[in-house]
């Protein structure tokens, strides 16, 4: 279907037809969205905003901390997405700045009285600033070998919690009590007032990086990863934007590190491999939710925390088993949708629109 | 006053003598054309131009600048736009969005208004208008919002015109535009590249195999082999230069 119109709309520079005689015909400036599918994305919308909202309302505490859970996973996600998707910068590395956000909020917190809230900006700017250290060393590297790169700043993390906590005579444990996430809502309980927070941080992340990849930077994004030199001949400066993209990407993995500490009540550093998991977890849920695309990382952080979740006593008495279950549940779904989620259901409704658009278009051709 | 002058440039890869203390002005609102055999050194100075490759010796002035004091990305912003060889568009952007990636160098809005949409939302919105009227001019509009990836070649060297434009240049580089057309494209991509030069205003430095456009269209023409300048001028004069003959044109026909 649309190669059809794409030869008939080429058809008459191919014939060599004056340019004159064409009927010059103008588009209007944004892509028209066929009314289904339109209609399809504002159901979509709705259901999902309600259900996120109703959700903590319903749940017991533990699903709404899982909930909150893959609240901070997706917001790291969408920080990857940036990089990774849309800039083309591969990073095993976000684990660790999510730790630095996990442990500057924590380490506030604990030694200095600080209200939880008030340390997320300051996890951000920190997160912000390393990122753009990050950033200019890995100008010089690029795939693989960036991938390299950034690992080594995974495995290296917890070390540096270790020794640096330790040193100024902390432990690289640190749980805050229950008391620093309290509820500041009447009425909502804490659990919930974690979720609703983690929520609303979410969604106006999601809006920033919303508007960064639509206009002219995020353009630039996308030519830097596709195109290098035409990139750099209409006039986007490479390691600006490679260096800002990596310092706004490890701000969110920073924001969702703070995050993680009000659902999971602890920022640890004893675990030296915990931090590289995290940054395989948000590896997969960027890849299952959709590669470049804005709701991909929230999609994915979801399944892949819930999947998790539910594959862990699915064979009683052999939960051993549950990380193959797990591991195969994702290999069927990269299989079945190499797009990710959200890919696929926007294919679908490409489809549709097509077809939609097809049947009217019939009735007025002669 | 000539717009672009190149002097006593060269460029050296390991021991291979790419460009050899070439020079040659070019004046304005003119169109230039760069021939010569294949590996005679024409992309090799179309890429110095764009500060892609930096050249061992020379310099090269453009409007009262000094172009090699510039990095690649302000080029742009001097007035230099220019297309490939092979054509490279950014194939998951719109035919619309390709073209107002063009127009990056005009734009002013970074990261922090871009995330906050701080006078974001009227920029996009004209830059967008103007791009729209260049996909119109060009013939182009039907394919506003479709991703370039899949597009006819023929089609794609059009949008990378397109989006060379959207650049407002003053100097037009255009590489082997005539690549891979058909017989027909080539005639019409003749009137296009004049016609785009009187409505632009436009200097257009232009390297090209197709001969018969090359004599058509230019009013002048350097000639280049192994890197050096063998013959310089009108159409007619290069024409009937035996040093070209000989080295490019072959037996007399």
């Amino acid at each position: 279907m649309a190669s059809d119109r794409s030869g008939a709309a080429v058809e008459p520079a191919v014939a060599g037809e004056a340019p004159a005689t064409v009927a010059r015909v103008r588009p209007s400036p944004w892509p028209e969205v066929p009314r289904p599918v339109r209609v399809a994305r504002i159901v979509i919308g709705v259901v999902l905003a309600v259900a996120a909202l109703y959700a903590p309302l319903y749940f017991e505490p533990d699903v709404n901390r899982l909930l909150s859970q893959a609240i901070y996973i997706a917001i790291a996600a969408m920080g990857l997405n940036l990089l990774t998707g849309f800039n083309g910068q591969v990073s095993i590395g976000h684990g660790a700045f999510f730790g630095v956000g996990a442990f500057t909020s924590a380490i506030l917190i604990v030694d200095h009285g600080w209200t939880f809230e008030a340390t997320i900006p300051v996890s951000a700017a920190l997160t912000g600033v390393l990122g753009l250290l990050v950033g200019i060393p890995a100008l010089r590297v690029r795939g693989l070998y960036l991938a390299l790169v950034t690992l080594g700043l995974a495995v290296l993390f917890p070390r540096i919690t270790q020794k640096y906590v330790d040193g100024t005579g902390g432990v690289p444990l640190l749980r805050p009590s229950r008391r620093e996430f309290a509820s500041l809502i009447e009425g909502l309980d804490d659990d919930q007032w974690a979720y609703y927070l983690c929520l609303a941080i979410m969604a106006l992340l999601f809006v920033l990086a919303w508007n960064l990849v639509r206009g002219r930077v995020g353009r630039a994004m996308i030519a830097v990863r596709d195109q290098e030199l035409a990139a750099t001949t209409v006039g986007v400066n490479l390691a600006a934007t490679k260096v800002g993209t990596f310092a706004v990407s490890a701000a969110y993995a920073g924001v969702a590190g703070s995050l993680s500490v009000m659902v999971d009540k602890l920022a640890d550093g004893t675990n030296p491999i915990l931090y590289f998991q995290r940054s395989i977890e948000f590896l997969v849920a960027m890849v299952i939710g959709g590669t470049a695309t804005i709701l991909g990382p929230a999609v994915g952080a979801l399944v892949l925390v819930l999947l998790r979740h539910n594959t862990q006593d699915l064979i009683e008495g052999k939960e051993i088993l549950a990380p193959a279950l797990f591991g195969a549940a994702l290999i069927v779904i990269v299989f079945v949708l190499p797009e990710g989620l959200v890919g696929g259901v926007r294919r679908l409704l490409l489809r549709l629109g097509q077809r939609t658009s097809a049947r009217g278009r019939a009735p007025t051709a002669p | 006053m000539s717009l672009l002058s190149v002097n006593n440039i060269g460029v050296r890869f390991g021991g291979v003598v790419a460009l050899d203390d070439l020079s040659f002005t070019v004046e304005p609102g003119r169109i230039c054309a760069l021939i010569g055999p294949n590996g005679a050194g024409k992309t090799t100075l179309f890429n110095v131009l764009s500060r892609l490759y930096q050249p061992q010796t020379g310099t090269v002035r453009f409007n009262g600048h000094d172009l090699l004091a510039q990095p690649a990305h302000r080029i742009a912003r001097l007035g230099i736009a220019r297309t490939f060889q092979n054509v490279a568009l950014f194939p998951a952007l719109t035919v619309l969005e390709n073209v107002m990636t063009g127009a990056h160098a005009h734009g002013r809005v970074g990261f922090a208004r871009s995330m906050l949409r701080l006078g974001a939302a009227r920029e996009e919105r004209r830059l967008r208008e103007r791009c729209l009227d260049l996909l119109v001019e060009l013939d182009l509009a039907e394919l506003a919002h479709r991703p370039v990836a899949g597009l006819p070649f023929g089609t794609m060297k059009r949008i990378e015109l397109a989006r060379a434009l959207a650049a407002e240049p003053r100097l037009l580089m255009l590489d082997e535009p005539a690549n891979g057309l058909t017989h027909s494209e080539v005639d019409e991509l003749g009137e296009t590249i004049r016609a785009v030069r009187d409505r632009f205003d436009l200097t257009i430095l232009l390297v090209e195999h197709h001969m018969a456009m090359v004599m058509t269209i230019s009013d002048h023409i350097v000639v280049l082999d192994f890197g050096r300048k063998i013959a310089e001028g009108a159409p007619d004069e290069v024409r009937n230069d035996p040093l070209v003959i000989e080295a490019y044109l072959g037996a007399p026909a």
